[in-house]
Order: C-alpha cells, then structure tokens, then sequence
C-alpha cells in the first residue's frame, strides 16, 4: 500500500513538473509562429538610376506582435525579370519594439550592368528576392523569412 | 465509495498523470521544443524517464492486466499530448498548417512507439521484480 501511494505521489511530481514544460513550450511555439506568420515587411523607396549606379532602397520591418523581435541580416537579391543582376546584404541587428517599425537603407549593387543597358527601356521589370533573418524568441534560433518584391516604374 | 469505484478512481488518475508526464517528457526532449521549456531536461532522460513512468505507473496500479491495458491508453493519450503540442500553432495560422499538422502527427506516432515500448520495459521490470521477491505472487 504504501508503494502504490509512493508512487501515485511520484507520478504526480513528475507529471506536474513536465506537464508545466509542455503547457509552456507548446504556448511559446505557437506564439513564435505567429510572430513569424505576422511581421510585415515593405519596399518604400527605389532609386534607379542608372545601369552602372547603385540603386538605393529602403526597406521597412513592423512588428505588429505582442513581443519585440531582433532584425538580424537582410538579404537582397536582385532580379530584372527573371535575371539576377545584382543585390545587397544589410545586417541592422536591431530590436523592433512592440507596435513599431524598422527602416534600413539598403544599397543594391548591379553586377551585370551590360543587361541592364541593353534592357533599360525606362519601364525595367525589377524583382527583388530576399529573406530577412529575424529572431522570434530569445530561446530559439533565428529564422530566416523569405519574401518577393515586384517593382515597376510608373 | 465501494473498494472497485476506489480503484477504478485511482487507475484513472494514474491514467492521467501519466499521460501528461510523458507527453512532457516527450515535449521536453524534442528539439522542436525543447528550448522553450521552463525546466531544462537533456534528451538522453527520455527514455529512462518513460521506463520510470511505465515502472511507477505499474507499481501505483499494482495489477498485471489493468497496468497493461492502462499502457495502452497512456502510450495513445499521451502520444495524442505530445502531437498536439507541436501541432498548436496550426490550430491559428493558416500558412503552416499542413507541415505542422505533419510534423505533429509524426512526432505522435513516434511518441506512442517510445511511451508504449519503454514503459512496457518498465512494467516488465516491475512484474520480474516482484516475481524474484514475491514468488507466491507470480
């Protein structure tokens, strides 16, 4: 008899301890998704001016989330159509407070600037893939969120 | 309350408990999860951990045949526990849903085969020690 309460008791303990583990890592997972499906990000300005100049963007990250994440590395690739013609990396490592938002300027360099001539008809099909790094929580790895942008000039 | 409610009363609990102290050890081994528990526990507790659970869980029943069916309902119950738990977030979003819902119903499935195999390992500990101390109650 008292082996068996012994045991009801250490059964208790144990699923009480693990039980508090579970509740709480399946509540943080599901908060770092939703993190991650809800971060908005937003091209607001690109400056082209010429095959052999930099293009100048800027590139915005909100965080409509009920907890601050970190902007970690930015990446750019830059398409014309579907050529790659250049791209960029900007590592801000900057926290984006609750409700708020972060602008970083990106320079984009033009590898192949021969195409981009030969194609500049003032009406270029810019395509910008990229994937921001962001951490979601202090606890686990950053993420890399990918994204496409389409540009075209009015 | 008569002797056979108070049993049935206490394999439920048991059922209970157990279920959910093994889908946590479960949910605190996985590297899906792991970081984000509040009491680190090192993956290789996992399996002397359900061995413990299996072998207490017999102990609390003391009964051959129900701690065996008690087994059965634990190793679904808490592999349905564990699944669930790294299927939540499919449960709001709509983006990741069919991965995590893949994700989930694997981890339970392995979950089921790690709670019902070790914790039989424990049960059978129990019955073969308790054979060796108690011959007349094989």
């Amino acid at each position: 008899m008292i082996v068996q309460r012994v045991s009801v008791v250490l059964l208790a303990v144990l699923a009480v301890a693990l039980g508090i583990n579970l509740l709480s890592a399946s509540g943080r997972f599901v908060t770092a998704h939703d993190t991650y499906d809800r971060i908005e990000l937003e091209l607001t300005t690109f400056q082209y001016v010429a095959a052999d100049a930099p293009i100048e963007t800027t590139f915005v990250a909100r965080n409509p989330t009920s907890r601050a994440i970190e902007v970690i590395e930015i990446e750019l690739g830059l398409n014309v159509g579907v050529h790659r013609v250049g791209g960029g990396v900007a590592r801000p490592r900057a926290v984006v407070p609750v409700g708020e938002e972060l602008a970083t300027p990106m320079r984009l360099v033009i590898y192949d600037i021969d195409y981009v001539q030969r194609r500049d008809d003032g009406a270029l099909d810019w395509r910008l893939r990229g994937r921001i790094l962001v951490r979601i929580d202090p606890d686990i790895d950053p993420e890399w969120i990918p994204f496409t942008v389409r540009h075209l000039p009015e | 309350m008569t002797g056979r409610q108070r049993q049935w009363l206490l394999e439920a609990v048991v059922i209970v408990l157990a279920s959910v102290a093994a889908a946590g050890l479960c949910a605190s081994t996985t590297s899906d999860l792991q970081a984000l528990t509040v009491f680190h526990v090192n993956s290789a507790w996992i399996i002397p951990g359900l061995v413990l659970i299996g072998a207490l869980m017999t102990l609390a029943i003391n009964d051959a045949m129900r701690s065996a069916a008690a087994l059965m309902i634990v190793s679904v119950a808490g592999a349905t526990l564990f699944g669930m738990a790294i299927a939540a977030p499919a449960l709001r979003l709509d983006g990741t849903r069919v991965s995590l819902i893949d994700r989930g119903t694997t981890y339970g499935l392995l979950g089921l085969l790690l709670i019902g195999l070790f914790g039989l390992l424990g049960m059978v500990a129990v019955w073969t020690v308790n054979t060796l101390v108690r011959p007349g109650n094989m």
